[in-house]
């Protein structure tokens, strides 16, 4: 059986009345639930406010915040952005990474950051600019993402 | 001891599988307080950043932080300007664990780093008091004339400081000399007030303008010059106090300590197993993810204590999941309407995708205590300090969002918990509580995160 993170949290076994002996189908219950446990159970890491109106077409700094990530971490940051006709320019400074997350229309994005440094603290910066004349940045909601099996310790 | 995937290391030699699982999911278990430590960062925008000042008492707001599991020490990482001149004290208060450390802060400063050691292990959300009090800046003052001062509002005139064109928000205590003024003993000794607000005089100088100040003076007849029939002022020297403009606060839990679930030796029976599991299904409870750590609504908040000024109020914010999973949404917060009349506030917490409503939840009548503004040094029953107690107008919201330590305690905490629902990985989730608004209406303090 390969190694694997389940993808949705597997139902604990009932079989357990005493003295069942142990069976191999409780066994890897256990340990998937174990599994699932720790991959997805990461940091929340940020929440932005909503800003009603985005006035500014050049890139304004709106955000600068320390943030610290797991030593388990992937290093990837999972970004939930909503707004109306806005580009948002998300930094890890001392990782030096980013990305650029264009919202056109009214809509939303799940995006990632990746490349930030699992269990050092680090600066977070959020740029945002509207691309049309009214720009709105509904919220935004920042998470460390989810280990896959190949990055469990 | 660190979570790590069970293999042959984590058995011990010649024993059953059922022994090798055991072992290594009691260590599992064991490490997730630690190793899946929580941290949150409540951050706002630069334009509507919170500044404050705070004369003699810590003033300040409540950051809601989902602390995880057995929690014993955290860090309060702070991005921030202080006032170049000047400096002050930051205060991190845990009222729940009787906890808090108050440290110094240089003028100028634009990182602090707190950290705050619990009395007891502590889990999931906690409300912690951020709060600051200023230093004064004695070595250089300005001067304005004094006409007079009534209350919380003393009139005066341009000298080295001139009201006009300085209005708004201000940063300062006014030294009153009070051997020139009629009566000559002002409260009990007091000769400083701050000054939060400059209002400016449109009229004919002077009067060029009014300072607004806490606390009160509490004087009657009122203060005048005791030359009114000559001179008519006397006067006042303005010095500046340690302000902090706040950007972010990022909260994380560096020492935990969960459970030490010892070795399962009667690995064969399967209800010498239970334990450990019951040991990850309680992690799950106590690992969720945090959503809002704070009440404000938008740009137009400052420190956002205060949900709203009358007028519709409700709180938006946004949150996906990784996995479909089962999500239901619990929200803690403290509130207090400032008018004794308002009976109570009915509270409608709901949550959408792009197809509708997936979740709802009524509260109504939910029953607060009435607060009433503190203008004097000396509080009676339920009042607060809001405004630092200067009666300032509706749209203010600068130091008027900060509340005392004292103040956080005399409200309520409330909480209520949505229906949970069936979320789907790469959907982005609406979370909207509005509430009926009657009055002025604080809210002190809110957490949003799933269960």
């Amino acid at each position: 059986m390969p190694f694997v993170v389940p993808s949705v949290l597997p139902a604990a076994p009932r079989e357990m009345n005493a003295p069942a002996r142990i069976r191999a189908s409780t066994m890897s219950s256990y340990l998937l639930r174990d599994r699932f446990v720790f991959a997805t159970s990461r940091r929340a890491i940020l929440q932005l406010w909503p800003i009603a109106s985005v006035t500014s077409a050049a890139f304004v700094t709106i955000v600068l915040a320390p943030f610290n990530l797991l030593p388990t971490s992937n290093g990837k940051l999972r970004i939930t952005v909503r707004g109306t006709n806005i580009e948002l320019r998300v930094f890890a400074y001392t990782a030096g990474v980013i990305v650029t997350i264009p919202i056109v229309g009214t809509a939303q994005s799940i995006t990632t950051l990746a490349g930030c440094t699992p269990g050092a603290s680090d600066f977070l910066g959020i740029e945002v600019r509207r691309t049309s004349a009214a720009g709105v940045l509904e919220g935004a909601w920042i998470c460390d993402a989810n280990l896959v099996a190949g990055e469990l310790p | 001891m660190t979570w790590r995937k069970i293999d042959d290391d984590t058995c011990d030699a010649e024993q059953p599988l059922s022994a090798f699982l055991t072992t290594g999911l009691a260590a599992n278990a064991n490490s997730y307080a630690q190793d899946l430590s929580r941290s949150f960062t409540l951050a706002w925008p630069f334009y509507a950043a919170p500044k404050w000042a705070s004369y003699e008492i810590p003033i300040g707001f409540v950051m809601m932080f989902d602390v995880g599991i057995g929690a014993r020490t955290i860090s309060f990482s702070f991005a921030c300007s202080v006032n170049p001149q000047v400096g002050g004290s930051i205060l991190v208060a845990h009222q729940a664990s009787q906890t808090q450390v108050q440290m110094p802060v240089a003028a100028g400063a634009t990182t602090i780093d707190v950290t705050l050691a619990l009395q007891s292990p502590q889990d999931g959300p906690q409300a912690f008091f951020i709060g600051w009090i200023s230093e004064q800046y004695l070595d250089e003052a300005e001067t304005v004339q004094i006409y007079s001062a009534v209350d919380s509002v003393i009139t005066v005139g341009a000298d080295s400081f001139n009201p006009r064109g300085n209005g708004g928000v201000y940063f300062g205590v006014i030294d009153v000399p009070s051997t020139a003024l009629f009566p000559a003993t002002p409260n009990a000794g007091r000769t400083r007030y701050q000054v939060c607000r400059v209002t400016e005089e449109v009229g004919p100088s002077p009067p060029d303008g009014y300072l607004h100040v806490w606390p009160a003076i509490e004087e009657n007849p009122p203060w005048f010059p005791v030359n009114f029939d000559g001179t008519k002022f006397v006067t006042g020297y303005l010095y500046q106090l340690g302000w902090i403009e706040l950007y972010s606060v990022c909260a994380t839990v560096t020492q935990a300590t969960g459970s030490q679930t010892s070795r399962v030796y009667a690995h064969d029976f399967a209800t010498s197993q239970q334990g450990v599991s019951r040991l990850t299904g309680s992690a799950l409870l106590n690992l969720r993810k945090q959503i809002a750590a704070g009440p404000a609504q938008d740009q137009t908040g400052g420190l956002h204590a205060i949900l709203s000024r009358t007028g519709p109020a409700f709180i938006v914010r946004y949150f996906s999941v990784d996995n479909d999973r089962t999500v239901g949404i619990n929200v803690n917060f403290r509130a207090y309407p400032l008018s004794p009349s308002a009976a109570g506030y009915s509270f409608r917490a709901f949550v959408e995708d792009a197809t509708g409503l997936v979740a709802e939840q009524f509260v109504n009548n939910a029953a607060l205590p009435s607060l009433r503004p503190q203008q004097r040094a000396t509080s009676t029953g339920f009042e607060v300090i809001c405004a630092n107690g200067a009666a300032i107008g509706p749209a203010e919201w600068g130091m008027s969002d900060a509340l005392s330590l004292s103040d956080m305690i005399k409200t309520q905490p409330t909480s209520f918990a949505l229906p949970a629902f069936n979320a789907v990985a790469g959907t982005i989730y609406k979370v909207t509580i509005s509430v009926d608004i009657f009055s002025d209406f604080h809210l002190v303090g809110l957490y949003i995160g799933e269960n």
